[in-house]
């Protein structure tokens, strides 16, 4: 039943090389999320992404100069609730690509795994990622493909006792994400990210789903990245 | 198996797919809403809401006599009196070729290093029997925030105030190998 929409090819130019680090740092996306509207209820989300590497701009060496992409279970948007669970690939400037995953309760933990071995051998893989809320262990776990990777200390349903996740609608999001707006997101028209059989976890019988046609795109610098979706639960991202 | 909800047409599918190639959502607005939005879902079962109670320490001095439970995969406990010397020495772990692979950021300085029994338990699976590990660590590593597009820059600025962070990475003392790298952050007293 998927509604596949024809679009129109991008020529595939090479990717322009990152440029030098100006601006604000800070965390600027390309690709699709719920917006938490309409009001379907998931506890977790899933799919496809194929490895990808991204330049980082050059001029600034620390973490907050990255380029990533990944998938995430957010919590109810806006103020006062906070949280989520995320699993996906990055590189930081100066270091190798990595596999990390990064859960937050919303009051006062964080906590981020890295590998400590690099990924790039992975660079035109098609691996699976998913966050998934798990009834056994009353958690969310970050898997990468049959690996369990990393695995919530907080039970996002537990709001307020030991997460500010506040009550439903949570937030399936899938995104590629740079530190500055000159760095590459993961992908060149060559060679695209492709995130594809998205999915979502209902919260009523724990059953993952196809992702329902209710995402929103996003791209912070449509100069510089591009995105194209080719059904609802498909989508390519890369740098121009 | 995969379903599909079954409260939307597929014309209403076809509008939002190509909404979604183009940046919006189609369904959203009335004007094109060819179908009833979806019924609320219950409440979350009571069950599903029982809090997991784990209490993490990742703070405490990494030579602690005690047991430090830096999250529910990671805890370390003291070597026992009578453990053989670790073949990996310190200054071996320290230069091991997996440390030091993160940056001044995240690791900041020179990390302590203490053997200690560390027990890496893959989530979902049964605890491996505890190692005796090299437990690297450096204070003051900086904020990692990473977190949806949905929250703001201000949203970002604020947990990174919030919140102090250690670097911990786990070196296995018989092989030297490098065996877990997290940041770990809590509240600022």
């Amino acid at each position: 039943v998927l509604a596949v929409v024809a679009l129109p090819t991008t020529a595939t130019t090479p990717a322009a090389a990152a440029g030098v680090c100006g601006g604000t740092r800070g965390n600027y996306f390309n690709g699709y999320f719920q917006d938490g509207k309409p009001n379907y209820q998931f506890e977790g989300s899933s799919g496809y992404i194929v490895v990808r590497d991204g330049a980082n701009c050059t001029g600034d060496t620390s973490i907050g100069n990255f380029s990533n992409a990944w998938l995430m279970i957010a919590s109810n948007l806006g103020a006062p609730y906070n949280g989520w669970g995320q699993v996906g690939f990055e590189r930081t400037a100066g270091f190798p690509l990595r596999w990390f995953s990064q859960f937050y309760d919303g009051y006062k933990a964080l906590e981020t795994r890295y590998s400590t071995f690099p990924v790039s051998n992975q660079i035109g893989v098609r691996h699976t990622f998913r966050v998934l809320w798990y009834e056994s262990c009353l958690c969310l776990r970050a898997t990468i493909d049959s690996t369990t990777w990393a695995e919530s200390d907080f039970n996002p349903f537990a709001y307020p006792a030991e997460s500010n996740w506040g009550p439903q609608a949570w937030s399936p999001q899938f995104l590629a994400e740079a530190g500055y707006l000159q760095s590459d997101v993961p992908g060149t028209p060559a060679a695209r990210t492709r995130f594809s059989s998205l999915g979502a976890q209902r919260v009523s019988d724990d059953r993952l789903i196809l992702m329902p046609c209710v995402l929103s795109g996003t791209t912070d610098n449509p100069t510089r990245w591009a995105r194209q979706a080719s059904s609802c639960n498909a989508f390519d991202v890369w740098t121009k | 198996m995969m379903r599909w909800p079954t409260t939307r047409t597929g014309t209403c599918f076809a509008a939002v797919a190509a909404a979604v190639a183009l940046g919006s959502t189609a369904c959203a607005g009335p004007s094109t809403q060819v179908a009833a939005p979806p019924p609320p879902n219950p409440e979350p079962p009571r069950s599903k809401s029982a809090p997991r109670q784990i209490k993490t320490d990742p703070l405490t001095r990494p030579d602690s006599p005690g047991r430090i439970v830096y999250s529910s995969e990671l805890v370390s406990e003291p070597m026992p009196k009578q453990a053989k010397a670790a073949r990996v020495s310190k200054a071996k772990a320290l230069g091991a070729a997996d440390v030091g692979q993160f940056g001044p950021g995240l690791q900041p300085g020179t990390p302590t290093a203490t053997l200690r029994m560390v027990s890496l338990r893959t989530p979902g699976a049964a605890a491996q029997a505890a190692r005796p590990s090299w437990v690297l660590t450096w204070a003051a590593s900086r904020p990692d925030i990473k977190g949806p597009a949905t929250n703001t820059a201000a949203d970002r600025r604020r947990l990174a105030a919030d919140v102090q962070c250690i670097f911990v990475m786990v070196v296995d003392a018989d092989t030297g190998v490098a065996r877990d790298a997290r940041q770990l952050c809590v509240p600022k007293p």
